[in-house]
């Protein structure tokens, strides 16, 4: 199968055109092919009519093609004007003209909506403010198209309503803008045009009204999800899990809230607003000043994750790769890496396979043997597989860290899915989630933290993107 | 962020086998390096083949690849330990001084050059899990704290006066011609083996290697279990250390200057990644005899001991850009 | 249940090592292919080993040992190898193991530690391997096997000597040089050196550091030495490196005038110092010689069965006055063509 199959994609000058597909699409690819970083084995490229050579990222540039990549490609000990004339620098004979390339620096940055002195050094930057450096690079090279990579990826969402603002501007100017996404709602917010991609090949070209969320869904999946948000009616019971005071330096302060059996309970927020630490403090993975857990109406003494897992509190990392997974180890080893099953002293390998083969099952994880390199499974199978390890420590509370980020549509609906069964079986699930439509749909009730404390903690009634946004961001500047 | 996971499972059936595959082939690639270098040395020298020869072969890499079976574990966990030379060379001096200067029967003097080298690991085991040191600077401290104490403990001179049974170990034979190194060697093999497969030190000692936060947020107890690695890298390099002295019925303060390189490099032929979660006993075994060999057969050959550490270097490097090839193959057969 | 197999197979391999071990013994040395005792006439192999390879010194025995296989009766093949440091001895041991296996018929070898290659020669010997020392020997030194090496005492008690008169009748402060304490060849060096400085009380040993014969290392503890003990008058130096170092040192110190150095060896830096004047006199070894006398020897004994009986290489004191002579010449440049194998005059 090839990475990019036949592709014929026309972009049109002031448009955004967005290029949704499942992982593996070929998305990205093809952006390396627009913006020759890599070389096409086949097929034409034209600007402005033009047919274009393929000689490398420095040719695309010259040709007005820019591209802002999601690990943003910045120096970050140089400062911001250092960057954006990065290979370009005004001057002569070898010598930079630091005066005029301030001055520039200014402008660009002015044009995008960033106030920031061009001095500064890029690593002190916030992540929004380093895509608009990013973008203003784009800027600097006179471009006509701009591609974006999952700029939102990263993004909160006031700082994602600031990109569109810019988007806007740009567009209005004539800059094309080519944007690749898989988040349903903003594809709608933004685009013109939309291009499907699946399996390397081009699904179909539609204008945005031609479209809906479900017959978006079914070009990028190809088949029909029923529900991308698939939530069981529950009984909710009585609070299994209560953290009291919990509190941690300047990142959490005097956080408190419960888990009922049965329940999900989302954790809203900007970034850096304190979920993630708040789950790793309650867990043990990070040493907390005060604060209690109780289970049960039992109160826990957690200094470190293994008394959290003993007393059946799981919690599932932001970023399985770097956090939750030994890629080198196989499924089945990491199945039981909170629980190995041992006899005499030894582990008991056979028990170790029979029980991966079970969760194997049970879960739907798709691979061929339990033996496997956990690395080689697809995103949305390796989260299957951190959910069967907490499974098998019996856990009763289950902190969620992002779960659907970087899976296709297909397996977050299944991975929803689960979740909605966990809570079924009558576990305490907290979900972490920075894409509100999935808080929404998927939570009985959200709790919204702020700079270190909470916020506050909406119940299904009263659930609205507003109240929460207006909850994360009470008491915060705009991003200028 | 664009995940790096397929879609679908890609190949299938075909591509686990692969990779079982390229597992058991970063082996075989160096039992088949060690195949081909026995039968060319076997050719090209009428000495190789001889009982005397594979005697002294079988001997003289009981040392390293005892050392190295220990080194596998540490870099398993994504560690190293640069300081099994010199302590090797004081738990030896200090094995003999045992013996000489306070009348330790033979037995009790090998566990206590053993000790010894286990304490180094101790104190390298805490620098590097509790105080948070990196390995490579830890075990560097301890290469030069070691030998430094070896020097002063013996005064910079050979140490002599041990009785005969002391070069069993390392020159005894058992059952008329198998050399008892060897033997110690492939029991300790064994142990190591066991552990590695069968129990929660191998099992953890990979998964920290593979992912130490992933490790820690499982409830492994990290620190205790790092400790551990190195204790036993100590041990075994003390222990190799007595073998050591056992063959030249001595303690040598001057002895492993330079041994680390040669444990590190057999691990690193064997398959063992210095980026942790990888290695094997078998694998270590076979890259400790693939030099050996390179070194015995050098001189059957007349070949200058210069061009030997060239020849080295080379395997060495082969080994790591195929283990380098066969992770970015991996990684990318994921995306 | 397969863990309990796995357990029953390792405690019967542990029951049946300890068995064996019950008859466990150090090895004898078995039938090797090594060369026969009784005399040939056909071609002979013999390995030639320094105790290390990278010195001019170790460079020099090479060629004379070249130089006798060249000239001697029938076809005598040399086989030059060493360890990296004069230090490893265990590298030593095993290679010399290997060639014995290997079949040689001969070993010419300097020993890096007197004690532990005792064993060495004696398995070669029992193999039916001829042996010779040069340089070094062994301790016990078997009495087939001959020696040819210097006479260190003499000739470190004739440098001495000199370092006295050098250093007139109110005598003065000198600094020791050692290389390997607890060698033969370091301790005899050292001996002729004690015997005379009791014979002349005016002359006061104010410190002693070893060199470990490493060059830097003899620079830094020299240096060391000069600034603990700015009066020193003089630096007796046991072998090249320490020689080296104390040169470079004094030289750094700018005390070429103030300090004396005498030293072992004759490495061309060496000459070069005492052209210069920063060393007053070297002890020529003759390393030529030790290989030349060294092959010669170990081939008649392998051709007659006979032993063979070994000899003072000799010594020169090499000054700045004398270091053009011929005689001298001979010894600090020697060739094949004009080999010196007489002591020089003197």
């Amino acid at each position: 199968m090839l990475a990019v199959d036949g592709v014929d994609l026309e972009i049109l000058p002031g448009e955004v055109h967005v290029v949704a597909g499942e992982n593996g699409a070929g998305k990205s690819t093809l952006m390396k092919l627009l913006s020759q970083v890599e070389r096409p084995s086949g097929g034409e490229v034209e600007v402005s009519g033009e047919p274009v050579e393929f000689h490398g990222p420095g040719h695309a540039q010259s040709l007005g093609v820019a591209m802002v990549y999601q690990e943003f490609a910045l120096a970050p000990h140089l400062s911001v004007a250092e960057n954006l004339f990065l290979g370009r620098e005004p001057g002569r004979a070898g010598f930079i003209n630091r005066r005029s390339e301030g001055e520039e620096a200014g402008n660009l940055l002015r044009r995008v909506g960033l106030d920031v002195n061009p001095a500064r050094l890029v690593s002190g930057l916030t992540v929004a403010e380093q895509q608009r450096v990013e973008i203003a690079k784009a800027l600097a090279i006179d471009a006509k198209v701009v591609i974006m990579d999952e700029p939102t990826a990263t993004l909160a969402e006031k700082e994602i309503e600031g990109l569109f603002d810019v988007i806007r501007d740009l567009t209005s100017r004539g800059i094309a803008i080519l944007y690749i996404s898989h988040r349903l709602d903003e594809i709608f917010r933004i685009a013109d045009r939309v291009t499907v991609m699946r399996d390397g090949k081009i699904v179909d070209t539609l204008l945005v009204n031609e479209l809906d969320e479900d017959k978006l869904v079914r070009l990028m999946v190809g088949r029909e999800v029923a529900n991308l948000y698939p939530k069981p009616e529950v009984e909710i019971g009585d609070a299994l899990l209560r953290v009291s005071g919990v509190s941690r330096g300047k990142k959490l302060m005097d956080c408190s809230f419960e888990v009922r059996a049965g329940e999900i309970l989302g954790f809203a927020g900007l970034v850096g607003a304190g979920r993630t630490e708040l789950a790793r403090a309650v867990f043990g993975a990070d040493r907390k000043d005060s604060g209690t857990v109780e289970l049960d109406g039992r109160t826990l003494k957690i200094k470190q994750p293994q008394d959290a897992i003993n007393a059946g509190i799981g919690y599932l990392t932001e970023d399985r790769k770097g956090q939750g997974l030994a890629l080198q180890l196989g499924v089945d080893q990491n199945i039981t890496l909170a629980s190995l099953p041992m006899s005499f002293g030894f582990i008991n390998l056979a028990e170790e396979r029979r029980t991966a083969r079970q969760r194997r099952d049970e879960l739907n994880i798709r691979t061929p043997s339990i033996r496997r390199r956990v690395q080689v499974l697809s995103g949305g199978n390796q989260q299957k597989v951190v959910v069967a390890r907490w499974l098998e420590t019996k856990a009763r509370v289950m902190f969620f860290d992002e779960p659907a980020r970087g899976i296709d549509v297909g397996a977050k609906a299944e991975m929803f899915g689960l979740i909605g069964e966990l809570a079924k079986e009558g576990r305490g699930i907290v979900l972490i989630s920075s894409y509100l439509p999935e808080l929404l749909n998927m939570c009985d009730r959200i709790l919204v933290m702020n700079e270190g404390k909470v916020a506050g903690v909406i119940g299904r009634e009263e659930f609205s993107e507003e109240r929460i946004i207006a909850l994360a961001t009470a008491g915060m500047e705009e991003i200028a | 962020m664009t995940d790096t996971g397929a879609t679908e499972e890609r190949g299938g059936l075909g591509a686990a086998l692969r990779e079982r595959f390229s597992d058991a082939v970063s082996q075989l690639a160096a039992a088949g390096a060690l195949i081909v270098v026995f039968v060319f040395l076997s050719i090209a020298s009428p000495a190789f083949l001889t009982a005397d020869n594979l005697f002294n072969i079988g001997s003289q890499t009981a040392v390293v690849a005892v050392i190295a079976i220990g080194m596998t574990l540490v870099i398993i966990t994504a560690g190293i330990d640069l300081s099994v030379g010199s302590v090797a060379a004081f738990a030896g001096v200090m094995g003999v001084m045992m013996i000489v200067d306070f009348g330790f029967p033979v037995p009790l003097a090998l566990l206590g050059g053993t000790l010894v080298g286990a304490a180094c690991g101790l104190v390298n085991g805490f620098l590097v899990s509790t105080a948070g040191l990196n390995p490579f600077i830890a075990t560097l401290g301890m290469l030069s704290v070691a030998r430094g104490l070896v020097y002063i403990f013996s005064d910079a001179q050979a140490i002599f006066g041990t009785p005969d049974s002391f070069r069993l170990l390392g020159q005894g034979v058992i059952a008329g011609g198998i050399p008892i190194p060897l033997i110690v060697t492939l029991a300790i093999a064994i142990v190591g083996f066991i552990i590695l497969s069968r129990t929660k030190l191998g099992r953890y000692a990979y998964a920290i290697g593979s992912n130490l936060e992933a490790a820690r947020l499982s409830g492994i107890p990290v620190r205790r279990y790092l400790t551990l690695v190195y204790v036993i890298s100590g041990a075994l390099a003390g222990f190799g250390g007595m073998i050591a002295a056992s063959r030249v019925n001595s303690g040598q303060p001057n002895f492993g200057v330079g041994l680390e390189l040669d444990v590190i490099a057999a691990a690193v032929i064997g398959g063992a990644s210095l980026f942790g979660g990888q290695g094997t006993v078998i694998g270590t075994l076979i890259g400790a005899f693939l030099i050996a060999l390179i070194r015995n057969g050098s001189v059957l050959l007349g070949v200058d001991i210069f061009y030997q550490q060239v020849i080295i270097g080379v395997v060495i490097w082969i080994a790591v850009f195929w283990d380098q090839y066969r992770r970015r193959r991996l990684a990318s057969s994921s995306e | 249940m397969r863990r309990s197999r796995i357990s029953v197979a390792v405690l019967g391999a542990a029951i049946a090592l300890a068995l064996a071990a019950c008859g466990a013994e150090v090895r004898e040395s078995g039938g090797g292919e090594g060369g026969n005792g009784g005399g040939q006439d056909g071609p002979i192999q013999l390995a030639v080993v320094p105790k290390a390879v990278g010195f001019d010194f170790w460079a020099t025995v090479q060629d004379g040992a070249q130089c006798a296989a060249q000239d001697a009766e029938g076809e005598v093949e040399v086989q030059w190898d060493g360890v990296t440091q004069e230090t490893d001895v265990t590298g030593q041991v095993n290679l010399l193991t290997n060639f014995v296996s290997q079949g040689v018929d001969g070993l010419v070898y300097a020993a890096t530690d007197a004690q532990v290659l005792a064993d060495v020669t004696q398995n070669a010997l029992d193999q039916g391997l001829v042996v010779a020392n040069i340089d070094s020997g062994t301790n016990p030194q078997p009495e087939e096997v001959p020696v040819f090496a210097t006479d260190n005492v003499a000739a470190a008690e004739d440098a001495t000597e000199y370092l006295v008169e050098q250093l007139g009748e109110e005598g003065g402060q000198v600094a020791f040089i050692p290389f390997q304490p607890g060698t033969l060849t370091n301790d005899t060096r050292t001996e002729g050196f004690m015997n005379v400085l009791e014979e002349n009380p005016q002359v006061e040993l104010v410190a002693t550091q070893s060199s470990e014969s490493d060059y830097n290392t003899a620079l830094q503890v020299t240096e060391n030495i000069l600034t603990a003990n700015p009066g020193l008058d003089a630096i007796y130096a046991a072998n090249e490196p320490g020689v080296l170092g104390a040169a470079e040192a004094v030289r750094g110190a700018g005390l070429e005038d103030q300090v004396t150095i005498v030293g072992w060896d004759t490495a061309p830096d060496e000459l070069q110092a005492v052209r210069d004047g920063v060393v007053a006199a070297l002890v020529a070894q003759n390393p030529f010689r030790m290989g030349y006398d060294g092959v010669n020897g170990a081939v008649e004994m392998a051709r007659t069965g006979e032993p063979v009986e070994g000899g003072d290489t000799g010594a020169t004191l090499v000054t700045s006055e004398n270091i053009d002579d011929e005689e001298v010449q001979s010894v600090l440049d020697p060739s094949c063509d004009n080999p010196p194998t007489e002591p020089p005059e003197g």
